[in-house]
């Protein structure tokens, strides 16, 4: 591939400078990604200080087996995604849209895992709002940690819906021969997104999974 | 110009490395450590994070302005829980536990 191939906007005095760019605006968004999380885990973690017993409760409840396969699922996906946009940076088309399409497969295991997990809750009435019949001392505390774990998984699952879409869109794109190894920054934004989406998991799953297994 | 690719060997190993972190997470997690549980699991945690961001974010070969980006989200996030807890771990308790 040639320098002339690639599409400059005058802005940007070459092509290098211009993906720089696209990473670094990327980055700038993850920043308000990452405090759209933090306020969840800061909350949980102010109200685990204060109900560490009916943290501990809440935790158990949740199936670790399950939030294990869960963890393993997309951290693969992480790996699978890396790999399309190594091909594509290799000058691969197929296998990298093939990648892209295993990456958003991985995805929808992932969120028909969690509604495996939800439907369970729901039998074991562990929703508060919705059927919530957990009595004791502990109880009233434990509905703040099923809020909280309902709140950050529901939008962590809306951000793995939103990059299975994206991920479908670049699998056809890349299939299409819309990108070039000096010309992918959609591609490099796309996994970006999908690993951060892997990163905040990566926290949810000792805290809400791992917590009282001892 | 376009940037080197990643080899192929540094992310089989960061996927291992991935899986091995995973593994060691729940094994930890079935002993009683006290609070060492909660340190353990987020340490693990920022680990694999690490793991997830150098590799394959490609922090490892990113220029400094958006290593400085990648930093501020979580420099943030730290101010965040850090001052929320200064306000928190000293207040006169009002709740009964």
């Amino acid at each position: 591939m040639t320098a002339e191939s690639t599409r400059v906007a005058e802005q940007f005095d070459d092509a290098a400078q211009q993906r720089e760019a696209a990473t670094l605006g990327m980055w700038a968004f993850l920043a308000t990604e990452i405090l759209f999380f933090g306020v969840l885990f800061a909350a949980y973690t102010v109200c685990r200080l204060l109900w560490p017993d009916a943290f501990a409760s809440g935790s158990r409840h949740t199936d670790l087996p399950l939030g294990t396969v869960e963890t393993a699922v997309l951290l693969t996906s992480s790996f699978t995604v890396a790999l399309a946009l190594r091909d594509v940076q290799l000058g691969g088309r197929r296998v990298a849209a093939w990648l892209f399409v295993a990456t958003a497969t991985l995805g929808v295991v992932f969120l028909a895992i969690h509604g495996v997990e939800y439907h369970a809750d729901y039998e074991a009435a562990v929703i508060p709002g919705l059927r919530y019949e957990e009595v004791g001392p502990l109880a009233p505390a434990k509905q703040l940690f099923f809020i909280l774990y309902y709140v950050t998984t529901l939008f962590h699952g809306l951000h793995v819906t939103i990059g299975v879409v994206l991920l479908l869109v670049m699998a056809w794109r890349v299939r299409a021969g819309a990108f070039s190894p000096d010309d992918h920054s959609a591609l490099e934004n796309t996994a970006l997104y999908w690993h951060l989406v892997d990163i905040v998991w990566i926290f949810v799953f000792p805290l809400y999974y791992l917590v009282g297994r001892a | 110009m376009s940037e080197k690719p990643p080899s192929l060997r540094a992310h089989v190993l960061a996927l291992l490395a991935l899986a091995f972190l995973l593994a060691a997470t729940v094994f930890v997690a079935r002993f009683h450590l006290g609070a060492l549980n909660a340190f353990a699991g987020l340490a693990i945690a920022g680990l694999k994070a690490l793991v997830v961001l150098f590799f394959f974010m490609k922090l490892k070969t990113s220029g400094t302005p958006v290593r400085f980006a990648a930093c501020f989200g979580f420099a943030w996030l730290a101010i965040l829980i850090a001052l929320t807890l200064g306000d928190f771990l000293t207040r006169t308790p009002l709740v009964v536990h």
